[in-house]
This record gives structure tokens, C-alpha cells and sequence, in this order.
């Protein structure tokens, strides 16, 4: 494989190189004319630094949407519930921007966009990738503003803010709000709380200051517990009702019972005060609580670009003319015209002519299949051949693609729970605490009743469990942020507990397993011609220099030939005069026309290369296996897991991937419902179940599956319904991250025996009064501190290579 | 000591003060999004002699 790699998408490019845009005065290589586009786009527009600032691989750009189908946003009526009017004449477009993936692409959109004549301000949010244009549109028309961001790379499609999306940022907002009160207030109580410690220990500070100081700190303290830890109360109160205490009931009781304890001795002058730890805890966890609802607001708004799979607008036979109507408008029977290129708008029968369409969305085969009249064409899919017309017959919720999502919603809802370590623990706990406090009350009670109330509650605080509620959140946001450095994207937090107790891994194969791109296989040259196989390849490679066709990225060999008078034909093959002599290559029909030839074998796609209409060689054309593809399955082997390989692509070539991987289970043609069924099959018989894919067709399983890992080149969409996303593309990742779950499961482990420990010694010693409450206070912050410098190990990349006998935990 | 009576009620108006403040803060949406502003301080601003055009302009009109 070459070295060359797309400037723009990063993309590896095969020799020779054909497509190239000067960046910043250096000519650098470009994979494809779509790249080229978007990066001299963005050059001419002087904002060539983008690519200095940029982290990371922008996506790939392979078709530019035509103009006219944007320009259905310029009618009125399409522009409705996205388009608000505001001062001085001007309008606000809400779009949503996909292809967002760091802070420079931000600034490229924003300067870009404001550069444009007619745009009075841009503003473009990195979190939700919304987008908020003010512009005149007596300047500039709105389909021009859209054009202006496809030339950069980007898709937009119109934004129209639901109930969903109010409700999350007001999530957010509350969630910050909760934040700032507790921050602040933990800071200034803290503030109180030293100066109560060092009068506490020097025993010479006047009862009036002592008094003083605790008034301030409970009023401080009293909207921190109030307001700050309400969602705790929440959560505990919904528990208790349920009769399954988690996390929540031992803390909602620690910080409730500090507080009512601390209350109790500010104003009746007796007992200790702990403001400082009910604020400092309430903090903590909120701010643990908060990373959380961010990766899960991120999820959630990833699936909002669900429209971007559809076309904006088509063309629709209206009294014997084509005309542009959106695509909210098809009716079932109504005649559509697909040109090549184009999104196919809604299922639908093909009425004439022949063409070659690409399913890959749906079925994951990324080779083009063709369509004869009375074929069923599916929504989402992209007519690569022939401009031909279609009878609808489905339309948005009845559609294929419809029913996939209707899949994944369902089998997200089934999706079997994983049960959190420190959730069982605490409920344990949480059950002796009450048991022991009660036991304490009722045998002080006989022995000094004035007492009993008092050091009831002190028992209550000392075992407030904060180094337990740290012990597993602490852990999982270090490993996390490890695994997000291997390029592991962790979207869901049960990601790496699920990890651990995996069984059964299983792999799609396109896109996967494999690159997804087309590459040579083999080369049989027919008996007669007497060609070497080196030869029929350059002069294959000679001819499909000139197409943009996906096969002619096979072909990576310089070529020693020159065409001329080439032709395209789509769907066939391509034809040209090579030294004289007149060839052909493509489907076996084309090339040799006339002359029924079978391939030498059903596996993967055959081109057969003629000269002057005589057959010279077969060239096979098939999928090149990810470079780590196969040590990833020796290693995944070797960690005692079973990996199955499921796939929607024939037959023969998922055995073929399969004998050169060593995976032993497979099984091929399968379609998203019979792949759900499988993994529904293997957790009945009480499998934990890994998903690994990156298809449309995938979606279902991701999200059925009790761990899902969607690969970084798949659709958003299937990004959503995984648990995590390896962004890297590098199959290891996933072996290693194994590894962590464990190492991650065994801190968790030790953590939680710490915090257990320290809480059963402090607890005796509460009871019988022995514990001064600054010692309590520092017993409690040292166990903490314990407990994540524990966790933050795993932050650190192991000290051991992968491979070696350590790795094989 | 008895500046503490002075102070402790100061302390408290001033932190009703920042609390009041990010409150607004986080109405106005300075919130919404926590990672762009953080890097778009960073980029230079490009040489634009379009946007410089209309700079005078205003600066003539004003």
C-alpha cells in the first residue's frame, strides 16, 4: 500500500497521484475531485490556516450536492420553522452542520460564511453543531448561503428546534446552574470551615465568633443542599419506591443528615458542624453527574441528523413535466425522476430502463448493484448509473429505512442492563448503615437518652460514603480518558463495565473488518493472448485513470500505458485506444459483447479486460482486509473470547474473509433483523454480547447488543446506537481496550474495599464517640484522595507493551 | 475580632454577587457551548480585504 495520504481527508491515495490543490503554497496530494474542491474552496477564500489549526481528518467529499436541489429552501414555505425574521430587514437561519469535527472547523464556517456578501453575523456552536446565520436576503439567497457551506466540506439541512432539544438545554442549563451554586458555596464554606478547625484545635476561639462562623455557613450551605443536591433527593426517593437502592440513598442521607446535624448544633450550640463536607461532596458529584449528561446529550443530539440521509427536495412528474418538489410532499404512486448521483427520496419500483444503485447504506455491500424496470428501489440509497424514474411506493415512515430505525429504537429499549458493581455495594451498604444507625440509637438511648440523638447522626456523617461514590465514577472517567487518547471514543459510561464481562465479540465485515474500498485480488489471463498478468494490470490501470469510478481506485499501479479517446460507460465498463488497439473493460457483456463468458469463479466481482473485442483477462476486484484485522482476532482469541463474523454480503466472499482472518464462526447474507435475532439468540443462552460495525444496516444490533463499537468512518446514525466509537480506525484499539476493562475493574475492586474499609473502622469509633470531628474530616478527605490518585493509574498508559505476557489479564 | 461583623455579611454579598452573575451568565448561554470559544481564541484572524473594506466605510460614516 502507498504512503500518500489526502491532504484534506486523509484518506490513502494509489499511484499515481491525479488530483492535487495548493495549500498555504505547498501542492499537496488530494484523493478525489470532491477533496480538491472543498480545499481550493477553502484557499480561495484565504482561510488556508484552517488546516494548520484543524484536529485530526476532516470526512471525505465525494459528491457535491447540485444547486438546484438546494434551491427549495429559497421558497417561502420551505423555509418555514427554520427561517425567523429579525431587525433591519435581515433573517436567522437555525441549521444543523454535519461533518463538524473540531474547533477549526468552526472558525473555517464562521469566516467563511461571514465573508460572503450579505451575511451579518454567523454563529456556530461545536457541542450541538447547530448553526445560527443572520443574513439579508434581498442580498443573498438562502440556497447560495447552503451552496456556500457545501463547498466547504459540510452538509447543512435546516434546523428546526423540537420539544426534545428545548428540554436538553434546559437540562444543561439547570445542570450549570446547580454547579455554579454548589462551587461557589462549597468555596466560601470551605473558607469558614478553616477557620473553625484551627479554633477547634488552638481551643481559643470565642463561643460568639464560633457562633458567627456556623450562622454564615449554613446560610451559605443551605441552597448548596437545597437547590444543588436536589436531583440526589430525586434519585434516592425514586429508589426507595422502587425498593432497589443505588448510589443515590447513601448519598442523598450523607449530605441530608450532615446538613440537619450541622443545623441542629448552629443553633442549639451543641454537636459539631460539617457544612464544609455536605458542600464539598454535593460539588464533587455534581461535577461527575455533569461529564455524564454532556456524553449523553452529545448522543442524543448525534441522532438528530437522521434527515441528512434524505435528499432535501427531488424531481416529480407533474402533468408530464419534472418539476422540483420537496421531498416532505411525495405521495405513494407519484412518479420521481432519479438523476445519477442523487439520494433516492422513498421506496419505490423502478418503471424503466436499467441502472446500478448503491446500497451500501443499507446492506453494507459497497459494490453497486443493478436495477431492471420492476426492481424495488429503498430510500436512502444513491442511483450511481442512469437518470430513470420511479413509481413511489412507500413513503417516510413506511420505508425501509424507517423500519431500521423503528429496529434500533426497539432493541435499545431491550437492551439488556449491566449491573454497576458500586450500585450492588451500595445497597448493601446503605441497608447496614440504616441498621447499625438504628442499633446505635436504640443502645444510647438507654445509656445517656440526651446523647443518643446526637451521636446517632455523627454515625450518619462519619460513614458518609464519599470515597465509595468516588470509587467507581473515579475509575471510569480515568479510563475513559485513556481510552479516548487510543482513539476510543466512549459515548456511553456502561461501556467499559460491559467490556469486562464480554464472551462473544462479534464483527461486521464491510467497512469493518475490511477498508470498504475496491482493491485487485487476481489476474487470470485467458490461454490464447499470451499476456503477462503484469501487463493486463497496467493496461486495466492505463484505461481507469480516467474514470472517478470507486473500482478505478483498485487499480494502483503506475501505469506504463496511455489511453486516449477514453469513454465512460456507466454501469459497463470503460473503453479507449491503447497503442493503436481498441479496449475494453468492464462487465463481461461490454467487453465482449455477444460471447457468453462465465468468470472463472462466483467470488467477488470479475471485470474482463478485451482487445478489439476479444476477450484477454479476468481481473478480480475485492474489499483489502484492515492492516490489523488479523492480529486483532489472534489477540481476541487468545483472551478466551469467541468472535463471529455477521455480514450482508454474499456468501463466498465472508467465507474468504474468514478463512484469511482465522474466525471460525460466520455467517453471511444476513439481513439487520436476522443479525438482531442472532445476538437476541446468543443472550438467551446468557452470552454477553459485543457488537463491532459501521453500516446503517448495523444500527439494530449496535444497539442491541450489550456493548456496541461503531467504527470512526460510519454514519452518524450508527455512531449513535454504539456504545463507544473507535475513531481511530485501528482494530488493536479494541484488544486493548479489553484489557483495560479489566485492569479498570480490578482498581474499581480495590477501591471499593478501601472505601468499604475505611468506613467500617471509622464506624465503631463514631459510635462510641471516640472520633473528634477535624480527624473525621481529614480521614474522610484522605480516603478520597486515596481513591482517585488509585484511579488516576489508569490515565497512564500501562508500563508493559500490548503483547507481551502482562497484557493477557 | 469584631471586623468580623462587617466582613462575614460582605463575604455574603459578594458571593450572592458571582452567584448572580453566572446565573446570568448561564441564561445569556455562555454555557451552551463549552469547547468552541476555548479554541477560537486561538486562530488568527484571516486576511480579509473585503472585511477591512467595510470597516472604513463605517469608520468614514461615523
Amino acid at each position: 500500500m502507498s504512503d500518500n495520504r489526502c491532504f484534506h481527508c486523509s484518506l490513502p491515495i494509489d499511484e499515481p497521484i491525479r488530483f492535487f490543490a495548493t495549500i498555504n503554497g505547498i501542492c499537496q496530494p488530494m484523493c478525489c475531485p470532491g477533496c480538491q474542491a472543498v480545499a481550493e474552496a477553502i484557499v480561495a477564500g484565504g482561510l488556508g490556516s484552517y488546516y494548520q489549526h484543524r484536529v485530526g481528518s476532516t470526512s471525505q467529499q465525494v459528491t457535491l450536492e447540485p444547486v438546484e436541489e438546494l434551491a427549495i429552501y429559497d421558497r417561502a414555505d420551505q423555509q418555514q420553522g427554520f427561517v425567523h425574521p429579525a431587525d433591519q430587514g435581515c433573517m436567522v437561519a437555525n441549521l444543523i452542520i454535519d461533518g463538524i469535527t473540531c474547533a477549526a472547523c468552526i472558525w473555517l464556517l464562521e469566516n467563511h460564511l461571514s465573508a460572503l456578501h450579505g451575511v451579518v453575523q454567523v454563529s456556530v456552536n461545536l457541542s450541538t453543531h447547530e448553526a445560527e446565520i443572520t443574513w439579508q436576503p434581498d442580498q443573498l439567497p438562502l440556497s447560495q448561503l447552503l451552496l456556500a457551506i457545501h463547498q466547504i466540506g459540510y452538509r447543512a439541512s435546516p434546523w428546526r428546534a423540537d420539544q426534545q432539544e428545548v428540554r436538553l438545554k434546559q437540562e444543561n442549563r439547570t445542570f450549570i446552574r446547580r454547579l455554579a451554586v454548589a462551587g461557589i458555596g462549597a468555596m466560601q464554606v470551605m473558607m469558614y470551615a478553616i477557620a473553625l478547625y484551627s479554633g477547634a484545635i488552638s481551643e481559643d476561639m470565642p463561643a460568639l465568633h464560633r457562633d458567627l462562623l456556623r450562622l454564615f455557613s449554613a446560610i451559605i450551605a443551605t441552597p448548596v443542599v437545597l437547590y444543588s443536591a436536589a436531583p440526589f433527593y430525586r434519585a434516592a426517593w425514586r429508589d426507595i419506591k422502587l425498593l432497589h437502592p443505588g448510589m443515590d440513598v447513601p448519598v442523598a442521607i450523607a449530605i441530608g443528615s450532615a446538613y440537619l446535624a450541622s443545623l441542629w448544633a448552629t443553633f442549639f450550640a451543641e454537636g459539631e458542624v460539617y457544612y464544609d463536607s455536605a458542600t464539598m461532596f454535593t460539588f464533587f458529584l455534581l461535577t461527575g453527574r455533569y461529564l455524564e449528561l454532556r456524553a449523553r446529550h452529545a448522543t442524543i443530539r448525534a441522532a438528530r441528523s437522521l434527515t441528512g440521509l434524505l435528499p432535501p427536495s427531488c424531481l416529480k412528474a407533474v402533468s408530464g413535466h419534472f418539476i422540483r418538489v420537496p421531498v416532505t410532499d411525495l405521495q405513494v404512486n407519484d412518479i420521481v425522476r432519479i438523476l445519477p448521483g442523487d439520494t433516492i427520496p422513498a421506496d419505490g419500483l423502478l418503471l424503466q430502463g436499467t441502472t446500478s444503485i448503491n446500497e451500501a447504506m443499507l446492506t453494507g455491500e459497497h459494490l453497486p448493484r443493478k436495477k431492471q424496470s420492476g426492481d424495488s428501489l429503498l430510500c436512502g440509497t444513491i442511483n450511481m448509473g442512469h437518470p430513470v424514474e420511479m413509481r413511489v411506493t412507500h413513503v417516510t415512515e413506511q420505508t425501509q429505512l424507517a423500519g431500521i430505525l423503528q429496529l434500533q429504537r426497539q432493541a435499545q429499549q431491550d437492551k439488556p442492563a449491566i449491573a454497576r458493581l458500586a450500585d450492588k455495594v451500595a445497597g448493601w451498604f446503605v441497608l447496614f448503615v440504616l441498621l447499625v444507625a438504628v442499633a446505635v440509637y436504640w443502645v444510647w438511648s438507654g445509656i445517656a437518652p440526651d446523647d443518643a440523638f446526637w451521636i446517632t447522626l455523627s454515625v450518619l456523617v462519619i460513614t458518609c460514603p464519599c470515597a465509595l461514590s468516588l470509587a467507581t465514577p473515579a475509575c471510569l472517567t480515568a479510563a475513559t480518558g485513556y481510552l479516548h487518547r487510543l482513539g476510543l471514543l466512549v459515548t456511553r459510561s456502561h461501556l467499559l463495565e460491559g467490556l469486562h464481562s464480554v464472551h462473544h465479540i462479534i464483527f461486521d465485515k464491510t467497512g469493518t473488518l475490511t477498508e470498504g474500498n475496491p482493491a485487485l485480488a487476481n489476474v487470470i489471463v485467458i490461454n490464447d493472448t499470451g499476456l503477462a498478468p503484469q501487463t493486463v494490470v497496467e493496461l486495466a490501470a492505463g484505461l481507469e485513470a480516467h474514470s472517478e469510478h470507486p473500482i478505478a481506485r483498485a487499480f494502483a499501479t503506475p501505469g506504463r500505458y496511455k489511453a486516449t479517446d477514453v469513454h465512460n460507460h456507466t454501469g459497463q465498463g470503460i473503453d479507449g485506444m491503447i497503442d493503436g488497439a481498441h479496449y475494453r473493460l468492464g462487465r463481461s457483456d461490454f467487453a465482449a459483447p455477444g460471447q457468453q463468458l462465465t468468470p472463472p469463479d462466483e467470488q467477488g466481482q470479475w471485470l474482463l479486460l478485451s482487445r478489439q473485442h476479444q476477450p484477454v483477462a479476468w481481473l478480480q476486484i475485492t474489499d483489502t482486509l484492515r492492516p490489523q484485522a488479523v492480529s486483532t482476532i489472534e489477540r481476541l482469541h487468545r483472551l478466551g473470547k469467541t468472535v463471529t463474523l455477521l455480514s450482508g454480503d454474499n456468501a463466498s466472499a465472508v467465507a474468504r474473509t474468514t478463512r484469511m482472518l482465522g474466525i471460525r464462526h460466520w455467517l453471511a447474507e444476513q439481513r439487520p433483523e436476522q443479525k438482531l435475532s442472532y445476538i437476541k439468540k446468543m443472550q438467551a443462552e446468557g452470552q454477553q454480547v459485543m457488537m463491532v460495525g459501521d453500516g446503517i444496516n448495523d444500527v439494530p444490533v449496535l444497539a442491541g447488543a450489550d456493548v456496541s463499537v461503531a467504527m470512526g468512518n460510519a454514519s452518524d446514525l450508527t455512531r449513535t446506537s454504539a456504545d463507544g466509537v473507535l475513531i481511530s480506525g485501528n482494530l488493536e484499539h479494541l484488544a486493548d481496550a479489553l484489557c483495560l476493562a479489566a485492569r479498570t475493574q480490578r482498581i474499581i475492586r480495590q477501591n471499593l474495599l478501601w472505601a468499604l474499609g475505611y468506613n467500617l473502622t471509622a464506624l465503631p469509633l463514631a459510635a462510641t464517640g471516640m472520633v473528634a470531628p477535624w480527624m473525621a474530616a481529614a480521614g474522610m478527605t484522605l480516603s478520597s484522595l486515596l481513591v482517585v490518585s488509585n484511579a488516576l493509574r489508569l490515565s497512564r498508559p500501562p508500563a508493559f507493551l500490548p503483547g507481551s505476557a502482562l497484557w493477557k489479564v | 475580632m469584631e471586623s468580623l461583623i462587617i466582613l462575614l455579611p460582605l463575604a455574603l454579598v459578594m458571593i450572592a454577587l458571582a452567584t448572580v452573575v453566572l446565573l446570568w451568565a448561564v441564561d445569556d448561554g455562555q454555557f451552551d457551548d463549552l469547547d468552541g470559544p476555548a479554541h477560537s481564541i486561538l486562530f488568527d484572524e484571516p486576511h480579509r480585504p473585503a472585511a477591512t473594506d467595510t470597516q472604513n466605510k463605517n469608520n468614514d460614516n461615523g
